[in-house]
């Protein structure tokens, strides 16, 4: 069984994550742009974050198995820094238009301050000019009413909502996405946000059309194995195959394919990852002995 | 338009499809006009033009050797040529400008096609601490687009550049032989590293490539043939080191092409 995990912080992950994530069935993963938790204080820092996720971040997946996609965007935090914000949005645009850069994201509110609006509403213009998908993050405080805001900006500025994930959702907020015709994206995490059993009730409430699991795992306590372990929770509980292969793998292809740089086809065929090829003090092995990984195609199965 | 760039345009258009021809005709006028856009076309050439490798008769080949010696020997994807094509509509007067200011944010796959399409440019001389820097990288595409098939380094790099190429090429166990006038660029700096590195790797009960021998030919010194004499030699490099030790044995770049062709079959 193959998984995607469409939310997930890899820059703070370590390589035995990035082991155990391929070793769990996970073939593909979206990095969405975010804050680093220590605020950035020049436009440099942003400009070397980006080109990290479409630069190291990917070559170091690779190693591992597992393609890396992301997404670019200015996040809700730092949007309250204006200077800054200012000249971060004069660098989406180059961005935007690399290879593997599957939405604009993840954008929205974090204190649903004036400056944030100013750039979430700049930035879904953005994705309307690349014509990309868009990552909400809802924000953790007020979640309903930022959420529900969120929705009304984005249809106000006529973006479908097919084109449009909104993530972090929970049991308060799921009904309105789905009603308004989104996609309704759940964050796993151990303690806080949504926990695996009530991902299983969520399924059985509303079906998997239109709903997505992911993992969020970043710098902070988070499980790289949130969307492998989910989908052994619902197994468990009786939920149906198909539903599983809805939320845990198929629907981020559907709704980010519509970037049309994301296809499954960049990681179904076979391959096979010679850990010796990129070997020793030039690559993450670091003299390591290089192992032989050979992945066979199972998507699918 | 320089020469090489013109030829190497001509040479390369008619590999592509007829809509990918249309698009490629208008970014390139549109760079030539102004390079203001250069960063978005060069990025969205991976939504318009094909990821496949174009096959090439023989007199192709042959013209793109003599304008781009060692392009045979490695895979260009029409995108990587694509991407080199709008390289080279950069006006020459401003392309080291425009240049590095992309070359900071480019990505994994945009770098290799920026190192392959360098020694196109008329300038090509002042791009030599560009390549530097990316023979720093950790990222093997990356440092094989530099290294492999490609006349820059051996045409531009000075002696110690060139001999950290070499170096990091055997630490990350890339194929010597496919790095472009290898032999021409032998000295004896290089082989007197590579034998302290022989030694090292020994000491640890550690492997080297038989594709070493190549660069120490010539420079062999006393106390590595000390060595060779008390160890126990595996087959490829067995032949390797028995060819440098015979004086009278004529070693052409046949030999160790070979030698690294087998080398490369074994390591698979």
């Amino acid at each position: 069984m193959h998984y995607i995990d469409p939310h997930i912080h890899m820059v703070s992950r370590t390589t035995d994550d990035y082991e155990a994530m391929r070793e769990a069935g996970i073939v593909a993963v979206i990095e969405p742009a975010f804050w680093l938790g220590q605020p950035r204080t020049t436009v440099g820092s942003f400009k070397d974050y980006f080109s990290m996720l479409v630069g190291w971040e990917r070559f170091r997946a690779s190693q591992f198995g597992i393609k890396h996609y992301c997404t670019i965007g200015l996040n809700s935090k730092e949007a309250n820094n204006e200077e800054l914000a200012e000249q971060v949005m004069e660098i989406l645009p180059q961005f935007l238009a690399k290879e593997g850069v599957v939405a604009v994201g993840e954008i929205g509110y974090d204190d649903q301050s004036e400056a944030e609006d100013k750039y979430f509403r700049l930035q879904l213009e953005l994705a309307k000019e690349f014509e990309l998908p868009v990552m909400i993050h809802t924000p953790h405080r007020d979640k309903k009413n930022g959420t529900l805001r969120s929705m009304d900006v984005i249809q106000e500025h006529g973006i479908p909502e097919h084109m449009v994930v909104i993530d972090h959702n929970n049991e308060e907020t799921v009904k309105h996405v789905l009603d308004r015709g989104f996609w309704a994206a759940f964050t796993i995490y151990p303690k806080t946000k949504m926990s695996k059993m009530r991902m299983v009730n969520i399924v059985n409430t509303y079906g998997s059309e239109k709903i997505i699991v992911d993992s969020s795992a970043d710098w902070g306590v988070s499980d790289p194995l949130s969307v492998p372990r989910t989908a052994a929770i619902m197994r468990e509980h009786g939920i149906a195959e198909h539903h599983i292969h809805l939320t845990c793998y198929q629907n981020a292809i559907t709704v980010y394919g519509q970037s049309g740089q994301f296809n499954e086809s960049d990681w179904k065929q076979d391959h096979l990852v010679k850990q010796a090829d990129l070997h020793q003090g030039n690559s993450v092995l670091r003299g390591q002995e290089a192992k032989e990984i050979n992945f066979k195609n199972s998507i699918g199965d | 338009m320089g020469d090489r760039k013109l030829d190497f345009t001509k040479c390369v258009v008619g590999k592509m499809s007829p809509e990918e021809q249309d698009w490629l005709n208008v970014k390139m006028a549109a760079v030539k006009e102004s390079a203001r856009r250069f960063p978005i076309f060069f990025s969205q050439a991976s939504r318009f033009i094909a990821n496949d490798v174009p096959e090439w008769n023989t007199d192709e080949i042959q013209t793109l050797e003599n304008i781009y010696p060692g392009f045979g020997s490695t895979d260009w994807t029409k995108r990587n040529l694509a991407r080199t094509i709008l390289i080279c509509a950069l006006d020459t007067n401003s392309d080291i400008q425009v240049l590095r200011v992309f070359f900071e944010i480019a990505e994994m796959n945009e770098l290799v096609a920026l190192y392959k399409g360098l020694f196109l440019l008329d300038n090509a001389a002042d791009f030599s601490s560009q390549v530097k820097e990316g023979v720093r990288t950790n990222m093997v595409n990356v440092f094989d687009a530099i290294c492999l098939g490609n006349p820059f380094a051996a045409a531009y790099l000075e002696d110690p550049a060139w001999n950290q190429l070499v170096l990091k090429a055997i630490f990350m166990e890339r194929p010597l032989y496919k790095i472009q006038n290898i032999d021409q660029r032998r000295n004896k700096e290089l082989a007197d590293m590579l034998q302290d590195y022989i030694q090292e790797r020994w000491a640890a009960k550690r492997t080297v490539s038989p594709e070493v021998w190549r660069l120490v030919h010539q420079y062999l010194r006393e106390d590595v043939k000390q060595l060779i004499l008390e160890k126990e030699l595996e087959v490829l490099e067995k032949s390797a080191i028995e060819t440098i030790l015979d004086s009278n044995a004529t070693v052409g770049e046949e030999f160790w092409n070979n030698i690294g062709k087998m080398n490369e079959i074994n390591l698979n």
